[in-house]
C-alpha cells in the first residue's frame, strides 16, 4: 500500500483534479494506494506518507525526508508524460523498499 | 445529474476584450456581475483577491490563463470569463516569483469540489485545447463565446431559465 499526500495552497480545483489523475494512474498500474489531501503549509511535518505531491512550487522540505514531487503538469498537460514516468518509478522504488 | 452540480453561467458573466490595468480590476469586474446575479456574497471578491496573493493562479495552459476561484463566499457555483484587450500579469501557480502575462481569465466559484469533480475535469480539458482558447480570445461576441462553451460542456452548465425562454 502506497500512501500519498496531495498538497496545495488552499486551492480546491487543482488538488481535486490532480488527485483524480493520480488515482487513474495508480489503478491502471494496479498499485494499491491511499491519497490524502493536505495543505502545502503542512508538508514539513507530515509523517504518515510515502510520497508527497504538491501542485505549486515549494521550498519546504519534509522533516522525515519523504520525497516531494511537483504534480501541476497533470493539471496543465504540459510535461504530464514525463511526470507520470517519474512518479511511477518513484512509487515502484518505494514498493521495493517496503518488501 | 442535479442542477447543483452544474456551474451557472450566462452572457453577462462573459466579458470580452476587457480593457483593464491590473488583475484586481478583472476580478472586481467579473465579481460585480456574479454579485448582481446572486452567485456570490460581496466578500467573495476580497477572498479571491487575497487568495491570489498567497496562492496565485496564473497558468501556462494552451494559452496563458488565470483561474481565480474560491469556495468561501460562493452562494451558487458559477463560471465567468474575461478576454483581455491587453495581457495582464498574474503570478504563476507553479512559481509565485514568476509573472505570467495572461490573455484569458476564468473566474469561478465552487460550492462543493468533491461533488463537482466531473465539471472541473471538463474545464481542464477546455483549458488544454489551444483552438478553443484562441477562439475565446478573438471572439468579441459574448453570445458566441457562450454558444461555444455550451457546445463544449453544455451538460455541466446551467444558463438559467432566461435563456430557455429566449
Amino acid at each position: 500500500m502506497i500512501k500519498i499526500v496531495v498538497a496545495c495552497g488552499g486551492g480546491i480545483f487543482t488538488t481535486t483534479v490532480v488527485t483524480d489523475k493520480l488515482k487513474d494512474i495508480l489503478y491502471e498500474n494496479n498499485i494499491r494506494h491511499t491519497i490524502t489531501p493536505a495543505k502545502i503549509t503542512e508538508i514539513t511535518g507530515i509523517d504518515y506518507a510515502d510520497l508527497i505531491v504538491v501542485t505549486g512550487k515549494t521550498s519546504e522540505k519534509n522533516r522525515k525526508g519523504i520525497p516531494i514531487m511537483i504534480g501541476l503538469s497533470l493539471f496543465t498537460g504540459v510535461g504530464a508524460e514525463e511526470f507520470i514516468k517519474e512518479f511511477l518509478e518513484k512509487v515502484k522504488k518505494i514498493q521495493e523498499a517496503k518488501k | 445529474m442535479t442542477i447543483s452540480r452544474k456551474l451557472f453561467t450566462n452572457e453577462e458573466l462573459i466579458l470580452t476584450n476587457l480593457s483593464v490595468k491590473n488583475k484586481s480590476e478583472i476580478i472586481s469586474s467579473l465579481g460585480k456581475k456574479a454579485l448582481a446575479l446572486g452567485c456570490i456574497k460581496e466578500e467573495f471578491i476580497s477572498n479571491v483577491l487575497n487568495r491570489e496573493e498567497d496562492y496565485p493562479t496564473g497558468l501556462e495552459m494552451a494559452l496563458p490563463i488565470a483561474i481565480p476561484h474560491i469556495k468561501e463566499g460562493c452562494k451558487k457555483s458559477f463560471l465567468s470569463m474575461a478576454s483581455l484587450k491587453n495581457p495582464i500579469a498574474f503570478k504563476a501557480m507553479e512559481d509565485s516569483d514568476k509573472d505570467i502575462m495572461v490573455e484569458l481569465v476564468f473566474m469561478f466559484g465552487i460550492t462543493d469540489p468533491a461533488d463537482q469533480l466531473e465539471v472541473l475535469k471538463k474545464l481542464v480539458e477546455v483549458f488544454q485545447d489551444k483552438d478553443t482558447l484562441e477562439y475565446f480570445k478573438k471572439t468579441l461576441s459574448s453570445e458566441k463565446v457562450l454558444e461555444k462553451l455550451l457546445m463544449l460542456m453544455g451538460e455541466y452548465l446551467d444558463v438559467g431559465s432566461k435563456e430557455v425562454l429566449l
